[in-house]
């Protein structure tokens, strides 16, 4: 049964309750009963209404103009935001190989002092470390790409759920769309707080992995 | 030692680039989804596969596998490197073939370890 058909019979409902409360109404006129009869029909009234202002609201959605004025709006801003820090992380690392770079020929020049390899070391540990850090870019983009999923999903929702009500009782609505076709959707969750760490998919690469949690040396085994 | 790194955020492929070159590996080609791994694998003799998992349209759990039902790529090492880290993940690829695993964000270390594990 469609939202429409559910609604069509809960107004029908509605209205037969109605007129029942009518009938005993003039059937019954002890003053105990007529005053809960008369909060009775006051409350069915009350339920007729929302039904009808509900069914009202959802059925003057505009699709278009909400999508594009709220939730793709949304969407675009996190696009611009992970464009952005692409763009940042790409000229961090730049930087950094241009130090990588210039360390790298210090290291040949003549008359080198041990203290002076040392900090060329420093140098160039510190600018891996960068390249490793800019490493955000992709966990935080994964991160928001599934927002920016869900708000696709909800935004097909509610544009599916505006086609429903439009419907009229006894017609298909048609199906929710589908969110990912690939066939391992189902494990594609992105970055997890709550995921294993590398020691821990180590030792269950070994095969020694209990259900829960395991570590990258845990990995490590299962691997070898 | 010809790598073959494979990922969607060029970002990341840069990154990788960037650690290979520093534990001496300089011969590295690059690929941004799993499709063109595929052609580059075909067309060129790759030693490694270091990819990540979450791309699209071929996923790399899909790469895997299509690597694995080939013949000529069959034994062809492969590295999954992947934010994505739940049990269940690990042991797909496992299952699929992957001959090892590396969580981002990982270290220089881990993933010269991990190479050195798996190409021996």
């Amino acid at each position: 049964m469609s939202a429409a058909d559910l609604a069509s019979r809960l107004e029908k409902i509605t209205e037969q309750l109605q007129k029942e409360v009518g009938r005993l109404a003039a059937l019954e006129p002890v003053s105990t009963a007529e005053k809960q009869l008369g909060v009775l029909r006051d409350e069915l009234d009350g339920i007729g209404r929302l039904i009808s202002e509900t069914r009202n609201e959802i059925a003057g959605l505009q699709p278009s103009g909400f999508a594009h004025s709220h939730l793709v709006s949304a969407s675009d801003e996190l696009d611009a935001v992970v464009g952005a820090t692409e763009r940042a992380a790409v000229e961090i690392m730049v930087a950094a190989e241009r130090s990588q770079e210039a360390a790298q020929r210090m290291r040949s020049l003549p008359g080198m002092t041990p203290q002076a390899l040392r900090d060329l070391d420093v140098i160039e540990t510190a600018s891996l470390d960068i390249f490793m850090a800019c490493s955000f870019q992709d966990l935080t983009g994964q991160r928001i790409r599934k927002v920016v999923g869900a708000l696709t999903y909800i935004e097909k929702r509610v544009m599916a759920l505006t086609v429903l009500w439009q419907v009229a009782p006894g017609q298909e609505a048609g199906t929710a769309p589908r969110m990912d076709v690939r066939a391992d959707a189902h494990l594609l969750n992105g970055p997890s707080d709550a995921g294993l760490m590398q020691t821990d998919i180590d030792m269950l690469l070994h095969g020694n992995a209990g259900a829960g949690a395991v570590g990258q040396d845990d990995v490590d085994a299962l691997f070898s | 030692m010809k790598i073959l790194v494979v990922d969607d955020y060029p970002t990341m492929r840069r990154i990788l680039r960037n650690l290979l070159s520093q534990i001496g590996i300089s011969d590295v080609e690059e690929a941004g989804s799993g499709a063109e791994a595929l052609a580059k694998i075909q067309s060129t003799t790759v030693d490694l596969v270091i990819s990540d998992w979450n791309m699209e349209p071929v996923t790399g759990l899909e790469l895997l596998k299509k690597i694995r039902a080939n013949g000529a790529t069959a034994n062809l090492p492969f590295i999954m490197v992947t934010a994505e880290s739940k049990t269940e993940n690990v042991i797909e690829a496992k299952k699929a073939g992957v001959n090892n695993y590396i969580v981002k964000p990982f270290t220089a270390d881990t993933l010269k370890s991990k190479i050195a594990a798996v190409m021996g």
